[in-house]
């Protein structure tokens, strides 16, 4: 299978390709690294393979360069045959950061951190359960790094301020980023889908069973937002029936334990 | 008779991140099939929808800059080719539209500053 990286100009009605490439292998995600600065300089990208990751940039001249990321020895990567990257994010970066780093998530429920300076594997953690399935989607902002899991109800997330209740450590130490308090929240389904606010704070998550959650950090909160149906097959037809407020009183229907048929 | 309020929203397999939260204008926006319904975070909950193309929609993105709403599907089996559509996160009008001639989108990502799309697609047709 051939994948096809291309890079659009979409603003003010353009549809141009600024650069374009193909490589042969099955791409499964990819990332903007949103911490270079200046607006010209928004040039570089990742992206994950089952087994490999690329770092691109975009030159010039507008051509796609790019260099394979180093993968650590046998021993340290992945877990089985089974195992495979599955999602990645930058940690967003602190000034006192030395690189800007990247977090890989993995089938296994392991994440790797890399420097992306230096193009160097750092180390890698578990955080999951082996039967979470895998890690889905990562989050990082200057509170938080957030690891949903692919078969979970709980989001976790693991705390940057640099505290984890008596002991201090520095939050700017790349190996120190699963070391803050760990805490979780949970819906009522997998994790479908999930959108977060800039602080990681708070999010808007879709589950599995259908509803649409608020889900709050600093407030230790879950709201239930609304409950939707999913259609799995089509709806070709419908009735319905008024029943007016005379005919139907439900405070009496409660009170006699009535349910609905 | 009107259509008073959308109650489904897709979150089968056919579908991955299809929610997104626009907090400045307090709104969330989800699909069912090949429809987003934006959803205003008052007690009336009142919906636009916007419908383009007749494929699902896969995934819905929210720029960085928060001025773009993209809706991506993920296969063209209708339509023929898998579609970008993006529309102004305010009005939503749509601003753009780009028809991918490969089988299957499989990313689009917002660059840092929202004025570029990072595009991978391939040739096989994957599962819906």
């Amino acid at each position: 299978m051939i994948s096809t990286i291309t890079v659009w100009d979409f603003v003010d009605g353009h549809k141009d390709i600024f650069c374009k490439s193909m490589v042969p292998i099955p791409i499964i995600a990819s990332c903007w690294n949103p911490y270079l600065a200046g607006p010209g300089s928004g040039d570089e990208f990742v992206t994950i393979s089952e087994r490999c990751y690329h770092y691109w940039k975009i030159t010039h001249d507008l051509q796609l360069q790019y260099q394979e990321g180093e993968l650590p020895g046998q021993s340290e990567g992945f877990r089985d045959k089974s195992d495979a990257f599955a999602c990645l994010s930058y940690v967003e970066p602190d000034q006192l950061h030395h690189s800007v780093y990247l977090l890989i998530g993995l089938r296994s429920g392991f994440v790797w951190l890399t420097d992306t300076r230096v193009n160097q594997f750092l180390f890698k953690v578990k955080v999951l359960d082996d039967a979470c399935g895998g890690v889905q989607r990562i989050f990082s902002s200057h509170a938080r790094i957030v690891i949903e899991a692919k078969n979970g109800t709980r989001v976790h997330a693991w705390d940057q301020s640099g505290k984890n209740g008596d002991k201090e450590y520095s939050p700017h130490n790349p190996y120190n980023f699963f070391v803050g308090k760990e805490s979780s929240l949970s819906i009522d389904g997998n994790f479908k889908s999930s959108c977060y606010d800039d602080t990681g704070n708070q999010i808007m998550a879709l589950s599995t069973s259908g509803s649409i959650w608020y889900l709050n950090f600093i407030e230790d909160a879950t709201v239930r937002l609304k409950s939707c149906h999913w259609p799995t097959s089509d709806i070709t037809a419908i009735d319905y029936k008024y029943v007016s407020p005379n005919e139907f009183n439900i405070e009496d229907a409660q009170e006699d334990g009535y349910t609905f048929d | 008779m009107r259509l008073a309020k959308v109650l489904a929203c897709s979150n089968g397999p056919s579908v991955h991140n299809n929610i997104v939260w626009h907090e400045q204008n307090r709104y969330i926006a989800y699909t069912i099939q090949n429809v987003i319904v934006i959803e205003s975070l008052n007690q009336e909950k009142t919906q636009k929808l916007l419908k383009e193309g007749n494929d699902q929609v896969y995934q819905l993105k929210m720029s960085p800059s928060k001025q773009y709403l993209l809706a991506y599907t993920k296969t063209g089996p209708m339509d023929g080719f898998p579609c970008i559509y993006i529309f102004d996160a305010l009005t939503y009008k749509k601003l753009n539209q780009i028809a991918i001639s490969d089988a299957q989108i499989d990313s689009v990502e917002f660059s840092g500053y929202s004025n570029m799309l990072l595009v991978v697609s391939n040739t096989r047709q994957g599962e819906e």
